[in-house]
């Protein structure tokens, strides 16, 4: 079986259910909205940032759809079909983790221009216009891409070692927002300055114009998160493969 | 063909498939009968790849499921027709099944007609009848036109329109010269349509037979003889030393063909009105096979002796 066919059939998959595109929607439509808000209160200041606001809200939701595209198949049995018309499990989950990143890198895409859009009305009415020569906008715009991107990938491994949606969404929500926060502070009491070892933290901490000292460079900081959660896939995958659907 | 050969499953501690080995013959009817826990799903679940074996191998037409590139021209599979996301539209989920064997979108337009579903292929399935889930599951299993197709329970919870409907549908995949595998609880559709029989009871074989010869080898069968000269019939059994039973008019023999007994009483001028070969019910002939193999039991006679009292 060609994995074309599979990555065919998990895109009608993911486009045809309702959840899924809501759940897309509200990313993008959130992503702007809390942008515009942001930026009307700062009163222009670092414009490009203050737009991509919203951003903090998006990514949660890309990485719920990373869990959701694996564990809505556990949820509704669906699976059972999935793996019976191809046996292949580890082309299944790659041609889902291809859709995944394909679908998120377009929204993320979309809400890097909706964000700029809404963005540009309210600076107009502000007086100010958008700097894209700014120092830092092109590093900045990368690391919003990437955050989108792996962290979707993260809820996508953490999908597929729970393989239960409801479980798989308050784990990666709590990763993201509240245990690794929680490790880095208790740290910091003992003077520890681990942060960039954390892989969320370290993979949001390239979303900004200016680097961290604290933290790698963006480039290597994408490249450690990100293989942190590509090896938790694996072992998602593995998991999965040697499991009864 | 599928052939499964000394397959054994354990859940933790508890074996529920036991050394099994049975073929499916092409081009026939087989049902697959089994109690409440004998093993019939998780033996399907085996045999499509979906659980795994702890030991013993399944082959569909001679090679692994896995070795197929595209499984659902090889056999199609319904497990449950309640495997399908509610939001989604039926269109689109047997889109996303042909896609991944890369089945065209022509051949889905083809089996909504086959199911007779056409006119609301674009609705959501959690909208569906139970009878309608089924439908698109049936579809599902053809988008692959395979030659062997699989089904557990296909008619488990329909009224019975949808039953019938099951039915006439099956039969008409087996004129096709199919290959149809099909577990039911409901042995008299099964008696109507299979050609053979696998009978499982905690994960072993009980049986591998035909209709015909399981329920022709239950004890219950008897020659029934109808006849209004009851003294002379009991005279003539009698001397003959052939054990029989007698209510009112009617004598039951057992192991003595029609014509051995229709013979015997044309030969002492007895007058017959009625001889008739009887045989249990394919259900009292599944009942008595699998009588020790039931995991979980309800005797009946209780609840019957009560009724008669009652009245």
């Amino acid at each position: 079986m060609k994995l074309l066919h599979q990555v065919q059939s998990e895109w009608i998959k993911l486009r045809t259910v309702r959840s899924t595109n809501i759940m897309f929607f509200c990313a993008l439509f959130l992503a702007a909205f809390f942008g515009a808000i942001v930026q009307i209160a700062s009163d222009g200041d670092q414009p490009i940032e203050n737009l991509m606001y919203g951003l903090l809200i998006s990514q949660v939701l890309f990485a719920v759809i990373g869990v959701q595209i694996i564990g809505q198949e556990y949820r509704f049995k669906t699976i059972r079909t999935t793996f019976a018309n191809n046996p292949n499990r580890i082309q299944v989950i790659f041609a889902k983790l291809i859709v995944l990143v394909l679908a998120v890198a377009l929204s993320a895409v979309l809400l890097i221009m909706v964000s700029i859009l809404f963005g540009y009305f309210v600076l107009a009415v502000q007086g100010y216009t958008i700097d894209f020569s700014a120092p830092g906008t092109t590093r900045f715009l990368i690391g919003v891409f990437a955050v989108c991107i792996f962290t979707s990938i993260l809820g996508f491994a953490i999908g597929l070692i729970l393989r239960q949606p409801i479980a798989g969404i308050i784990v990666v929500i709590l990763w993201m927002l509240v245990v690794e926060n929680i490790i880095v502070g208790i740290l910091l009491v003992f003077d520890i300055h681990a942060v960039k070892w954390f892989p969320f933290i370290s993979l949001l901490s390239t979303a900004a114009m200016e680097p961290d000292p604290e933290t790698f460079s963006q480039p290597i900081a994408i490249l450690y998160s990100g293989s942190i959660f590509l090896a938790l896939v694996a072992v998602g995958a593995f998991l999965i493969r040697s499991r009864d659907a | 063909m599928i052939s499964v050969t000394n397959l054994t499953k354990k859940y933790g501690s508890k074996t529920v498939i036991d050394d099994l080995s049975f073929d499916v013959n092409p081009g026939m009817v087989t049902g697959f009968l089994g109690p409440n826990g004998a093993g019939k799903s998780t033996t399907m679940r085996l045999i499509v790849g979906l659980d795994k074996p702890n030991s013993g191998s399944i082959t569909i037409n001679n090679s692994r499921i896995s070795k197929f590139s595209n499984p659902m021209s090889e056999i199609g599979v319904l497990l449950d027709a309640d495997y399908m996301h509610p939001t989604r539209k039926a269109i689109n989920h047997l889109k996303a099944m042909a896609y991944s064997n890369g089945i065209s979108r022509k051949r889905v337009d083809e089996v909504l007609d086959l199911v007779g579903l056409h006119d609301v292929a674009k609705k959501r399935v959690g909208k569906f009848s139970l009878g309608m889930k089924q439908r698109v599951g049936l579809a599902g299993v053809l988008l692959g036109d395979p030659k062997i197709i699989m089904l557990d329970e296909p008619a488990n919870g329909l009224d019975p329109e949808g039953i019938r409907w099951i039915r006439d549908f099956l039969s008409f995949l087996a004129k096709e010269g199919r290959t149809v595998f099909i577990s039911s609880h409901l042995l008299s559709e099964i008696a109507l349509i299979a050609d053979n029989l696998i009978v499982i009871g905690q994960g072993k074989l009980i049986t591998q037979t035909t209709v015909e010869e399981l329920t022709s080898q239950a004890s219950g069968t008897y020659t029934s003889i109808l006849s209004p000269q009851i003294e002379s019939l009991a005279e003539v059994l009698t001397k003959s030393n052939i054990e029989f039973s007698q209510f009112e008019n009617e004598f039951r023999v057992k192991g003595l063909s029609e014509s051995e007994l229709g013979h015997l009483a044309f030969e002492n001028n007895v007058e017959v009105h009625r001889l008739a070969r009887v045989v249990p019910s394919l259900e009292d002939a599944f009942l008595e096979v699998t009588s020790k193999a039931q995991e979980f039991k309800a005797d009946s006679s209780s609840f019957q002796q009560q009724n008669s009292e009652g009245k």
